[in-house]
């Protein structure tokens, strides 16, 4: 396993990858990334979380399968067979969130950087950590340990 | 540091870790000159290895402790705590150099002349000058001495070859059959082991679907090799959870002197195996855990008197392997969680609020101590302890795909229950299809495969809401895996398959859409996020690649609402609460047979009742015949100058295709009563008088008078209906296996332990036993020290002990076998001690 591990690339110092679930754009903060993948099959658990798409092996390791859209509210992914992966690590463990595109790595200079909104709605409002105001283009920064806690809160 | 203090420390270490196994046992039993025998030669190991390296300061304190232990043998010192102490600071501090040794390749600087001098005055001689080098006078221990040559400070590194320090023969022997290996080195060949049977498996694959036979012959040794080499590695990573446990007894007779409490720990189970990986992360939680108990769960010794209790309070370890999984229990028999103080606490840290704490079972209060960040605040821990740090103890069990919970009474004890897989890694699985997804359904619990509905003819009905399946004459319930995870199942009306399962005592069946093949599956442990579900016990990577989940059969069970396996586990031993004694109900028949008191014999025995009229009984070879069921029954007429009548009421018995009849004045009623005999019979014929609704009754000996008629009937084995209970103590789990259902065969039931320190918990928990049977040679208290126990305990001296001699015993231990037991048979004999046990039992009921 810790071969595996050597092999992901380790991340940035600071700076987010931009990906799209349904329509909505977010940020993953590079320090979490471990890694991009093209579509990986995965497999349906029952019983498990909404947000929950499934499981995926990779490299013989598996890792919990994540529907960013439907944390944030949105339909579930239409074709998860063809949906990018961007796999996160949270308290030791990997998991996969499942978008439709996944875009460039962005640095942006921290003084683009916001609060939320104070108007922001849930889960929104929870699952973002921030924003980045980027040419006109506003890139919301995923909290990726709320985003599990709040899978974590609707499994207990 | 060379090769030689490397090696030196390691072994070293090993030792001393049973050191204080041994000398708290023998602090325990000083009797035991078996043990100072031990810890000598350990200590005697260690000093002249510590001599030959140069290692002055480690040799002064061996030496001085060894002295010791050579006067405790020889019964100068007392073999008390004024003597293990001291040894005990001595080891401590051999540790505090081995440590420093290891770190920095030298001997810290200190002085150990106190110490010394301390031991040597208990030894009864002057200190030993630390340079002086090995004493000539060393007590010779033949195979263990070391050649004086060899142990000189002075021989030099190059004779470092043929170093065979306290070479005694089994040293030799046992360091030519094994190598040390670093575990390092272990874990990588698993992982590798692991995905080799992955790549197996996906070749196995693509032969089923190509059929190319070129490859049969080195696919088929592929398959086999592999199977074997990952058989190999698993066993090499096994350890029995003693190791873990290696150290408890140390800490808690620390903890009895720093708490000023008695406590007694009992560890059952010790031989139980666990992946060492597994065990490394229990290790600790379990030392967290039992510590927790002495200092918070028991009471001091006043308290505990006040509360009626045995002043010593009783840790007790259990393991025992169910269904893949080992489960761990630790009990106590202490003051219990404090619920109140849980409560509030909950409340205050907002885990729950005021309404929803009022609605919980204190059980589910209780739990609240394995809640993140419980019990880092300060109340409970300062005020009523407990719940220190078991979020952290939960997590780590957790880490490892285990489970823990815990059963508390106030007053009268905590258990914890810990239940973690026995390993992490490889084991054999039926992979099933359900709404078009596969699941893996562990081998070990699977008993039979079965097809249903469609035109199978086996029917799954429903029963409300649940389903059952009828197969042959049992009734199944069923779990129809679609519905319980809310998957499209087939239409109804398909052909389905039910996988029949067996769970503890529970036999169940789980309905699949399909049944693929079995196959050995690398077991991976849920992702955290998944754990809730209880239906899954892992998940593994197919050959194909694709993830499926491993369906745990007790969660299965417990979803379609069967009682926890764990629960029902046949070896299970209630700690905390002491049974009852068994007051099981027996049928009984009260007669009359002329004046006196009435008669009474247990019904079970009784084939029928029967009037048999005067005329049909006939003369034939001197007694009175009927005919029966077409064949001539004799008569015994139990009551004396009886009037005439029209007919005999008869009690008829049987046995094999004979038929004997008692003839009775009149039948009187059937009753159900405690059959506890209050007054034993001198008379042949009865067996004693008992009270029935306040009327005293004669029990009568219905084998006797059978015997009367019959002098080979054999004896009525279900004459008394409870079934009379035996208590094994052996420490082989073999012939504890094997004894088990012959016994049980035999009409018994059976409860086995491993040792006698085992089954004197038994005692203390309130059982109760018609004959205990009990190896004579077992590790700790052996089978004389044993029968001494019970002989002198108030609870079981009454009861009758049967010696097992492992082979054919010589003149002296047969006298003596028969000066502490009632009977004694050889191991092999079962025969003998089925007889045994039918003589220890007639009389055991007699004098009950």
């Amino acid at each position: 396993m810790a071969n595996a591990r050597a092999a992901i690339s380790r991340p940035l110092a600071r700076g987010f990858v931009e990906v799209r679930a349904r329509r909505a754009v977010m940020g993953v903060p590079l320090a979490q990334v471990r890694e991009v993948l093209n579509p990986q099959r995965a497999v349906a658990v029952p019983l498990a979380p909404a947000g929950v798409v499934g499981a995926l092996n990779i490299r013989g390791r598996i890792v919990t399968a994540i529907d960013l859209g439907v944390c944030l509210g949105l339909p579930p992914l239409r074709a998860p067979a063809t949906a990018m992966t961007v796999v996160v690590e949270e308290s030791d463990e990997l998991y996969a969130l499942m978008v439709e595109h996944v875009g460039e790595a962005r640095s942006p200079s921290h003084d683009l950087y916001d609060l939320n909104p104070p108007n922001l709605r849930q889960p929104w409002k929870d699952l973002c950590s921030g924003v980045y105001r980027l040419d006109g283009d506003i890139v919301p920064i995923l909290n990726v340990p709320r985003l599990i806690a709040s899978l974590f809160q609707e499994a207990a | 540091m060379d090769d030689l203090t490397a090696e030196f420390i390691v072994e070293a270490t090993e030792s001393l870790a049973e050191l204080d196994t041994a000398l708290v046992k023998f602090e325990k039993d000083p009797g035991d000159l078996a043990i100072v025998d031990g810890i000598f030669r350990i200590v005697h190991t260690i000093k002249g290895t510590c001599g030959f390296l140069d290692l002055p300061r480690l040799e002064a304190v061996a030496h001085a402790a060894e002295d010791v232990l050579a006067a405790v043998r020889a019964g100068k010192a007392p073999a008390d705590e004024t003597s293990i102490s001291p040894i005990l600071v001595a080891i401590d501090r051999i540790k505090f150099i081995l440590t420093s040794l290891e770190e920095t390749g030298e001997e810290p600087d200190g002085d150990d002349n106190e110490l010394v001098e301390e031991l040597s005055a208990l030894a009864g001689e002057p200190a030993h000058d630390p340079e002086a080098g090995p004493n000539s006078d060393e007590i010779d221990l033949g195979d263990v001495d070391v050649d004086p040559a060899f142990a000189s400070p002075a021989r030099d590194e190059a004779a470092a070859p043929d170093w065979e320090p306290t070479a005694n023969a089994t040293k030799k022997q046992s360091a030519a059959r094994s190598i040390r290996v670093a575990v390092d080195l272990l874990e990588d060949l698993i992982a590798m082991t692991s995905e080799l049977v992955l790549a197996r498996n996906q070749l196995l694959e693509v032969q089923r679907e190509q059929d190319s036979a070129a490859f049969d012959g080195p696919l088929q040794r592929l398959d086999l090799v592999t199977s074997e080499l990952q058989a190999g590695v698993m066993q090499a990573r096994l350890q029995p959870i003693g190791v873990a446990w290696a150290k408890l007894p140390r800490i808690v007779r620390d903890l009895e002197r720093e708490l000023g409490k008695r406590i007694e720990l009992d560890m059952l189970g010790e031989t139980t195996e666990l992946d060492r990986q597994v065990l490394e992360t229990i290790r600790d939680p379990l030392l967290h855990m039992v510590r927790n108990s002495c200092d918070h769960g028991l009471e001091p010794a006043t308290e505990r008197l006040a509360a009626g209790k045995p002043e010593v309070g009783r840790i007790t370890l259990h393991a025992y392997h169910e269904s893949g999984h080992v489960v761990i229990r630790i009990a106590d028999d202490g003051r219990g969680l404090p619920v109140d103080r849980i409560r509030e606490k909950a409340l205050k840290l907002g885990l729950a609020n005021a309404a929803e704490l009022a609605a919980m079972a204190d059980a589910d209060i209780a739990r609240f101590i394995f809640a993140n960040g419980f019990s880092t605040a300060d109340a409970v821990s300062a005020v009523s302890g407990r719940g220190v740090g078991m979020d952290v103890v939960r997590e780590s069990i957790e880490s490892a795909g285990g489970h823990i919970d815990v059963d508390s009474v106030e007053g009268v004890g905590a258990t914890f229950t810990i239940r973690i897989p026995m390993t992490l890694a490889i084991m054999a699985a039926l992979i099933v299809e359900c709404g078009g997804e596969r699941f893996a359904i562990p081998q070990h619990g699977i008993r039979e495969l079965v097809r249903v509905g469609g035109a199978s003819g086996n029917r799954v009905e429903a029963i409300g809401e649940a389903m059952t399946l009828q197969l042959r004459d049992e009734l199944l319930p069923a779990a129809p895996l679609a519905a319980m995870l809310a998957i499209d199942a087939r239409t109804a009306g398909h052909e389905q398959h039910a996988v029949v399962c067996e769970n503890g005592r529970n036999r169940f069946c789980i309905l699949v859409d399909r049944v693929f093949d079995t196959g050995e599956i690398v077991v991976k442990p849920l992702a955290r996020l998944l754990r809730e579900t209880r239906i899954f016990a892992g998940n593994t990577v197919l050959g194909d690649g694709d993830v499926v989940m491993i369906l745990d059969a007790a969660g299965v069970a417990g979803e379609i609402g069967l009682a926890d396996g764990a629960e029902q586990a046949g070896h299970d031993i209630q700690m905390a609460q002491p049974r009852p004694v068994r007051q099981a109900k027996t049928a009984v028949l009260l007669f009359k047979t002329g004046p006196g008191a009435l008669k009474l014999a247990p019904l079970s025995a009784v084939a029928r009742l029967e009037d048999i009229p005067m005329s049909a009984i006939q003369q034939a070879d001197g007694r009175d015949v009927v005919a029966f069921r077409g064949a001539l029954m004799p008569i015994l007429d139990l009551c004396e100058g009886r009037e005439t009548a029209d007919a005999l009421p008869a009690l008829v018995f049987g046995d094999g295709d004979r038929w004997a009849a008692l003839a009775v004045e009149e039948i009187i009623d059937i009753v159900d009563i405690s059959f506890e005999l209050e007054l034993e019979a001198t008379t042949p014929g009865v067996l004693g008088a008992l009270t029935v609704d306040g009327r005293t009754v004669d029990v009568i000996d219905v084998d006797h008078h059978l015997r009367r008629i019959y002098p080979d009937w054999s004896p009525a084995e279900a004459a008394v209906a409870r079934r009379n209970e035996i208590l094994v103590v052996d420490d082989s789990p073999f012939f504890r296996h094997l004894l088990n259902p012959l016994l049980r065969e035999a009409g018994y039931d059976v409860t086995a332990v491993e040792s006698a320190g085992a089954a004197l918990a038994l005692k203390d928990a309130g059982r109760r036993f018609d004959v205990i049977v009990s190896d004579i040679d077992m590790p700790g208290m052996d089978g004389f020290a044993f029968a001494e126990a019970v002989r002198t305990s108030r609870e079981w001296r009454e009861t009758p002990l049967l010696a097992l001699c492992g082979d054919a015993s010589d003149r002296e231990t047969e006298e003596k076998l028969a000066a502490d037991f009632a009977g004694f048979v050889g191991k092999n004999d079962r025969d003998a001690l089925l007889t045994s046990l039918a003589a220890a039992v007639g009389a055991g009921g007699r004098r009950a």
